[in-house]
């Protein structure tokens, strides 16, 4: 059997073809944009219709392009250590470089405003150098830490997110997020439309429960039906674009494609025998590597975070404070999928959910927010009955990849799966 | 009931405006082998390794508290891990509860409310273990003394550093005078958990300055709570302050403590400093200041490593 690529996966890859295309086009027509992390409020930029490049996602379109070896080669030069964050940095580094010639697009100009969250030690230097290059302002937003990762995260933050997440700290997340609305509004001139916030905040909740309804038809599939290399994008492209008429539309398209796919018995491999989990960022620059392992092994990736953190990571019902709600969204994000016991706690049940076989865990070791915990995720997937693998190696820097070590250690992982 | 304080750039001052002593145990080296070890990264801070090293171990054991400062890197992963580790029963018993503490470096109206809101929580916590507020010692004007008589030759900056850490553990210090001489050098980058890199560079020439000892002072001051969170969020070389005014405050002190050269030198598994390099560096080079990187070095070099450092031709 040969997989079928869903249809609608062409789609959402064309439709961001054409967002970047559009966006481009209005970069170079002098419109301003905003540099941001992937932690931060978009939603304040994109209701007031400023458009955004994510910082993360300008990375892995960097690595993508086969351009992180040139890239971080430069950082180099510039004399930054081999030790330092890629994936947060690569984007940085390609903008003080400036050489139109090794950027996608040709680069980018300056933007208006950058905005990051403090939620690792090298945010406020790495950020500051692009804004410092770009002469613009750096909204930084504080990110002190909850006196206790309280358990079960997924489960209190949809509506008892105040007591998980602490007053305090939602009540500087939302004065911060009032004073990132105040400098959007002078740097575009528009005012924010409080009103038009609530129903927009309305349609991201939708949006992130359709695709829980495609995570739970995934999850309890007999067989695999869709690639993780197709779920990515059919999801991250809507959430990049999240609440837009079109990424709800999508979203609901990905749902009724999954089910099509499922109720007609389509599958990634004919005789699925493994289901693995890919944990950890996108690897980029290797895309290939979740296919190697079908046709010798029938072992398919079944999971990765994107799709399930669409909904237990913003889901945030807002009890008629839309920016609070959003507060409770940004003030924990990343972390969720980092810190002790949130990280492997969820995991482990989203790893029963998927019936997982096999995790497969990136350990970016230069990345340390992103490498913490990696023990006690490893020891509770055991624990659970479930078969690890460790990978060492960055989501985004090419020169440390060993595609054959790499393999070589998932190979063996699968055989004690099925010698098992 | 005894309490400590894990990080870099203590707040003594703020605790000290609510009635907190807190003893610093960041610098405490503790060995490997312990339970906790199993689960410690090995890209782990070094000072965050050590600190939960020492809580499995009992080393801490007579604290009934730590705090954790969030704002110093490590630390808050290191709190992170002890509440896990307690959780999932590999922490002893006896170890002291693990706290966070937040105290951001910023003074806007938003930061201050959450400061505040933070020290109330914290005396809340403490109370219930048993605490009661009480005078504090403030080490501000000895951690200023310390700076300002390295910086004129009159101790070393071996004997500075030792002082500062036994200040900041709780002890009393009596340093000598014993006047130092050559060109005037300033070790700057990541914290160090021993003078052992210090020592090297007296052998060399006057250490004038250094930029955890500026860290430290800084964080030190004011009496009263709103002097003392003024001086958090003034503090330019807070590893996360959120304003860029680590490099202009560089530029002042290498003036004011008269640099000759600049030692740069961060921890094998940086991430934080690095960023500041070259920035750095090219300050140094438009200020006529020489420039040493030393690169990646233990937090606690041995003799051995400082001897592979070949620091008479690095400085040269």
């Amino acid at each position: 059997m040969t997989y079928q690529p869903l249809p609608i996966s062409a789609e959402a890859m064309a439709h961001q073809r054409d967002w970047a295309k559009s966006l481009r086009a209005q970069i170079a027509g002098g419109a301003k944009f905003a540099f941001v992390n992937a932690d931060t409020p978009h939603e304040i930029f994109h209701a007031m219709d400023m458009p955004v490049v994510v910082n993360q996602w300008w990375s892995s379109v960097i690595a993508a392009k086969q351009l992180s070896t040139w890239t971080l080669d430069r950082g180099a030069e510039m004399g930054f250590h081999d030790s330092l964050a890629k994936y947060s940095a690569m984007g940085v580094i390609s903008a003080l470089d400036g050489d139109p010639g090794k950027q996608p697009w040709g680069g980018l100009p300056d933007p208006a405003i950058l905005c990051a969250r403090q939620s690792s030690d090298d945010q406020q230097r790495l950020f500051q150098l692009y804004a410092d290059k770009a002469g613009a302002p750096l909204a930084l937003l504080h990110a002190p830490a909850p006196a206790e990762n309280l358990p079960r995260w997924w489960e209190r933050a949809r509506d008892d997110w105040e007591a998980l997440y602490g007053t305090a700290r939602l009540d500087l997340m939302q004065a911060q997020i009032e004073e990132l609305i105040a400098q959007v509004e002078g740097i575009t001139g528009r005012a924010f439309d409080r009103d038009g916030f609530g129903a927009y905040m309305e349609r991201i909740e939708q949006q992130e429960l359709i695709f829980e309804e495609a995570s739970q038809m995934i999850a309890a599939a007999e067989r695999m039906p869709v690639r993780i290399g197709e779920q990515i994008p059919n999801v991250m492209i809507p959430q990049w674009h999240r609440g837009s008429d079109w990424a709800v539309a999508h979203a609901e398209r990905f749902r009724d494609a999954v089910a099509d796919r499922i109720a007609q018995g389509g599958a990634v491999v004919e005789n699925e025998r493994v289901r693995m989990m890919w944990i950890g960022a996108g690897l980029w620059f290797d895309t290939k590597f979740y296919t190697a392992f079908e046709e010798e092994f029938g072992a398919v990736f079944a999971w990765s975070m994107y799709l399930p953190f669409a909904a237990d990571g913003y889901i945030r019902r807002s009890k008629g404070d839309y920016l609070r709600a959003l507060a409770a969204r940004v003030v924990t994000m990343n972390e969720q999928l980092h810190q002790a016991p949130w990280a492997n706690e969820w995991l482990v049940k989203q790893a029963r959910d998927y019936r997982i076989d096999l995790a497969v865990v990136l350990v970016p070791e230069a990345d340390r927010p992103s490498g913490y915990c990696t023990n006690f995720i490893t020891e509770d997937l055991r624990a659970a009955g479930v078969e690890v693998v460790e990978i060492h190696a960055d989501m985004v820097d090419a020169r440390k990849w060993d595609g054959p070590a790499a393999k070589s250690a998932v190979t063996d992982g699968i055989r004690k799966v099925l010698d098992a | 009931m005894r309490i400590a304080i894990f990080g870099h750039g203590a707040p003594i001052g703020v605790l000290g405006a609510i009635g907190v002593t807190a003893h610093d145990v960041t610098l405490c080296e503790a060995p490997a082998g312990t339970a906790a070890d199993r689960y410690i990264e090995p890209f782990m801070d070094p000072f965050a390794t050590s600190v939960l090293r020492g809580m499995a171990a009992g080393a801490l054991d007579e604290f009934a508290a730590i705090l954790f400062l969030r704002e110093s890197p490590g630390a808050m992963h290191a709190c992170l891990y002890a509440h896990e580790l307690a959780r999932r029963g590999v922490m002893p018993n006896a170890a002291p509860n693990a706290i966070m503490l937040n105290i951001l470096p910023a003074d806007d109206p938003a930061a201050g409310r959450f400061n505040r809101a933070e020290l109330d929580r914290l005396t809340r916590t403490l109370t219930g273990l048993g605490w009661q507020a009480g005078a504090a010692r403030p080490l501000s004007p000895q951690l200023d003394d310390l700076l300002a008589r390295q910086s004129a030759g009159q101790i070393t900056g071996a004997a500075a550093f030792d002082a500062r850490a036994r200040l900041a553990a709780g002890g009393v210090v009596d340093v000598a005078d014993a006047p130092t001489a050559g060109p005037r050098l300033a070790i700057l980058g990541a914290p160090l958990g021993n003078a052992a890199l210090h020592a090297a560079l007296d052998r060399i020439g006057t250490l004038a300055l250094d930029q955890q000892a500026l860290d430290q002072a800084h964080a030190a001051r004011g009496v009263t709570l709103d002097a003392a969170l003024s001086a958090q969020a003034a503090n330019p070389f807070a590893a996360r302050q959120p304003k860029a005014v680590f490099v202009p405050a560089l530029a002042e002190a290498l003036k004011t403590h008269q640099i000759d050269r600049v030692i740069w030198q961060r921890d094998p598994n940086d991430d934080l400093w690095g960023w500041l390099a070259p920035q750095v560096r090219d300050l140094c080079a438009a200020r006529g200041i020489g420039w040493t990187d030393l690169g990646a070095l233990p937090r606690w070099p041995t003799a051995a490593d400082i001897a592979a450092l070949t620091l008479g031709e690095a400085v040269a």
